[in-house]
C-alpha cells in the first residue's frame, strides 16, 4: 500500500503566543513549532497500516524552511521519504489554496489511503482533507477512531465519532481520512529511528512540481486574517463565602438573576 | 435584493438550536443588507410545526431536499444534494449553519465543490464596505482574529454554537415548504453505512449544550460521578470532564474538555474539583458564564471564574442540585 500522511507544522501547544506590534498576526519569532498533535495519530496510523500490509509511508507538508524538522521528525518516527512543499508562491496560503496544490500534485500520483489529523490545532478549519478529497474525487470519512483496511477489495471500515456515538462506514479506496486521538499512541522515534532519517529523502516540491501558479494558489485563497486579540477575560471573580447551605441559595440566585441562565 | 440561506438540521423532526442560531443570524443580517432568507434543509419531511418555527425565527421560504441516497446522511451525498440544488436555484449571496459536526464533516467538501468560502466557528459576524467580515478563534482559542473573506465567491458561514443568541420566534409566521428531488450520482454514493453505536445517555450533546458540567481529579473516583450526573440533569446538562480524570480512565474520552479534548462555549460552564490547568481552560474559557467549585481557595480554576464556592464539593453538590430543582420547579 502506498499511504501518504499531510502533516502541518503549528506553533508550539505549550507556547504563550505574542501578539505582532499591528495586530496583524502572531509574533512567530521566538516560538517554537511542533508537528499539529492530531496529524501525529496520522503519521501512526500510517506506520501501523504499512507494517500491517507492507508498502511505504510518505510524509508531506507545505510551509517555509522550519517545515522540515517537522518532516525529519515524521521519518525519524518510520516514515520512508517526505516531500516539503516549498516556493515562494506557497506564501500565505491557506487552508483552501493549501488543497489545491497537494491535490494538483496528487493528480500526478498513486496513493491507497491519504490520512490527516481530524484537526490542525491553529486555525482548526478541518479543511484541507476534505477538499483534497473533493478535488480528487475520492471519499472521505472525517474524525477516524478505528481503521481496517483490505487491499484485496480495495476497501476500508472505519469507525468515527459523531455525535451521540460511533458510525461505523464502509468506502472504497483510495480514499482520505483524518485521525481523531483515539486511534492510537504515536510512536516516539527512536535513536535509531533519529540516525536513519538522516539519510531519507526530502524532496522540495515547487508551485511548477505541483503543477500550480502563483496566481492559482493566490486564487484558492479564502480568508485574510487581521485585527488579531485576545479574548476579553471580564470575569466576576466573585468568591462565595459562607455555610454551604446558604452559599449554594446565593450561587442559585445569581444564576438566576445576574446570569439568567435558569 | 440578496438572498441568504441558512442551513438547517431537524432532530427528531424539529429544528436544532444552533440551526436556528444561524438562521436568525442570517435574518438580522439579511435585514440590513435587504436580503431574503430562505432555511434549507435535508429531511424526509418538514412538519407544519417546524415550518412554524423556522418562519418564527426569520424563514421566508424552507426549501426541503430530498432524494434517494441521503439517508443515513454521508457527507458526499450531501455535498451533491446542495450542490445540485444551488446549481439549480443560483447560489446566494451568503450562507449561514451553526457549525455541528455534520457541517464540519460535509461543509468544507460542499464549499469545495461549489465554490464557496468556508469559514467555520464564527463568533461575530459583520458587514463592512459591502464584504462579509467574521470574527473567530484561532489556536483553540488563544487569540481571535477577523477573516476577511475572498471577493467573488459566496461566504459559508459556520457559527460556533451559543454565541448567537436566537431569541424568542416571530408569532404567528409562516413560510412555505418547496420540495426539491435531488439526484445523487453514484459517484457519491460510494460510501456505506453499517452501523450507529449509540454512546447511551440522553443528556445533550457536549459541545453545543448550553450548559455543562465538568469534573475533575478532586472527585476522587468515578464512583463518585452519580453526584456530577445529579447536578447535570437537574439543569439539563451536558457532561464533562478534565484530561486527568480521562486518561486515568474514570471518564470516556470523548467527555474530555480542553486543548486536546472538546472546546466548549456554553452558557453556563460549571467546574467541579477542577484545578484549571490551562490544557483544560483553553477548551472552556469562551464559556459566557463559569462557575467553579472547588476545596483549594488558590486553585488557578476560580481566576476565570465568575462565581466561586470554596468548599467541599462533595457536601455543596447534593445541596446545590436540591437548590437548582427547587428554583426549577418554582420557576
Amino acid at each position: 500500500m502506498r499511504l501518504l500522511a499531510l502533516i502541518k507544522q503549528v506553533p508550539d501547544t505549550f507556547a504563550r503566543l505574542a501578539l505582532t506590534s499591528d495586530a496583524q498576526g502572531i509574533e512567530t519569532k521566538d516560538l517554537g513549532w511542533v508537528i499539529s498533535p492530531y496529524d501525529e495519530f496520522a503519521i501512526e496510523a500510517a506506520l501501523r497500516l504499512r507494517e500491517a500490509h507492507t508498502g511505504e509511508v510518505i510524509v508531506a507538508s507545505l510551509g517555509p524552511a522550519r517545515v522540515v524538522d517537522s518532516l525529519r521528525q515524521a521519518l525519524a518516527m518510520g516514515a520512508d521519504a517526505a516531500f516539503h512543499f516549498t516556493d515562494a508562491a506557497f506564501e500565505g496560503a491557506d487552508a483552501a489554496a493549501t488543497a489545491l496544490v497537494f491535490s494538483k500534485w496528487l493528480a500526478g500520483q498513486q496513493f491507497d489511503l491519504i490520512l490527516c489529523g481530524r484537526q490542525a490545532v491553529d486555525d482548526d478549519c478541518q479543511l484541507v482533507h476534505a477538499a483534497v478529497a473533493e478535488r480528487l474525487g475520492w471519499p472521505h470519512v472525517h474524525v477516524v477512531r478505528q481503521l481496517e483496511v483490505d487491499p484485496a477489495t480495495k476497501t476500508m471500515t472505519a469507525h468515527r465519532d459523531v455525535e451521540g456515538g460511533v458510525e461505523v462506514v464502509r468506502c472504497p479506496l483510495p480514499a482520505v481520512i483524518t485521525c481523531q486521538w483515539n486511534m492510537n499512541q504515536p510512536r516516539l522515534p527512536s535513536l535509531q529511528g533519529i540516525m536513519k532519517a538522516k539519510s531519507k529523502p526530502i524532496t522540495p516540491v515547487s508551485a511548477a512540481d505541483a503543477g500550480v501558479t502563483a496566481d492559482d494558489v493566490a486564487g484558492a485563497c479564502d480568508l485574510r486574517y487581521g485585527d488579531f486579540a485576545y479574548p476579553a477575560q471580564k470575569r466576576q471573580n466573585k468568591i462565595i463565602a459562607g455555610e454551604p447551605a446558604a452559599v449554594v441559595k446565593e450561587l442559585v440566585r445569581l444564576l438566576r438573576e445576574e446570569a439568567k441562565v435558569l | 435584493m440578496g438572498a441568504y440561506w441558512a442551513l438547517v438540521e431537524l432532530k427528531d423532526g424539529q429544528p436544532r438550536r444552533g440551526s436556528l442560531e444561524a438562521l436568525r443570524l442570517a435574518a438580522r443580517l439579511a435585514e440590513q443588507a435587504g436580503a431574503t432568507v430562505s432555511a434549507v434543509t435535508i429531511a424526509p419531511a418538514v412538519s407544519p410545526q417546524a415550518a412554524a418555527t423556522l418562519a418564527g425565527y426569520g424563514a421566508k421560504s424552507i426549501e426541503r431536499l430530498s432524494g434517494d441516497g441521503l439517508d443515513p446522511y454521508t457527507p458526499t451525498a450531501y455535498t451533491a444534494a446542495l450542490a445540485a440544488y444551488t446549481k439549480g436555484a443560483g447560489a446566494p449571496d451568503a450562507l449561514f449553519a451553526c457549525t455541528t459536526s455534520r457541517v464540519r464533516d460535509f461543509g468544507p467538501r460542499f464549499a469545495a465543490r461549489a465554490g464557496f468560502v468556508y469559514c467555520p466557528d464564527v463568533i461575530e459576524v459583520a458587514h463592512k464596505d459591502g464584504a462579509m467580515m467574521a470574527r473567530r478563534p484561532l489556536y483553540a482559542g488563544k487569540v481571535l482574529a477577523t477573516a476577511r473573506f475572498a471577493a467573488g465567491r459566496p461566504p459559508f458561514i459556520g457559527t460556533r454554537p451559543n454565541n448567537f443568541p436566537p431569541g424568542d420566534p416571530t408569532a404567528g409566521a409562516a413560510a412555505p415548504v418547496n420540495e426539491h428531488t435531488v439526484t445523487i450520482p453514484e459517484g457519491d454514493r460510494r460510501m456505506e453505512v453499517l452501523e450507529f453505536q449509540p454512546a447511551g445517555g440522553d443528556r445533550p450533546e457536549l459541545q453545543e449544550a448550553r450548559i455543562v458540567v465538568s469534573g475533575g481529579r478532586g472527585m476522587k473516583g468515578p464512583e463518585n460521578w452519580h453526584l456530577l450526573e445529579a447536578l447535570a440533569d437537574s439543569l439539563g446538562a451536558a457532561l464533562g470532564a478534565s484530561r486527568a480524570v480521562c486518561d486515568a480512565g474514570w471518564r470516556p474520552h470523548r467527555e474530555q474538555v480542553g486543548q486536546t479534548g472538546k472546546t466548549v462555549t456554553p452558557e453556563l460552564y460549571i467546574a467541579v474539583a477542577i484545578s484549571g490547568a490551562i490544557q483544560h481552560r483553553v477548551g472552556m474559557s469562551s464559556s459566557k458564564w463559569i462557575v467553579a467549585v472547588n476545596r483549594d481557595k488558590d486553585a488557578d480554576i476560580f481566576k476565570i471564574s465568575d462565581f466561586g464556592l470554596v468548599g467541599d464539593v462533595f457536601e455543596i453538590l447534593p445541596l446545590l442540585t436540591a437548590e437548582i430543582r427547587k428554583a426549577k420547579g418554582s420557576g
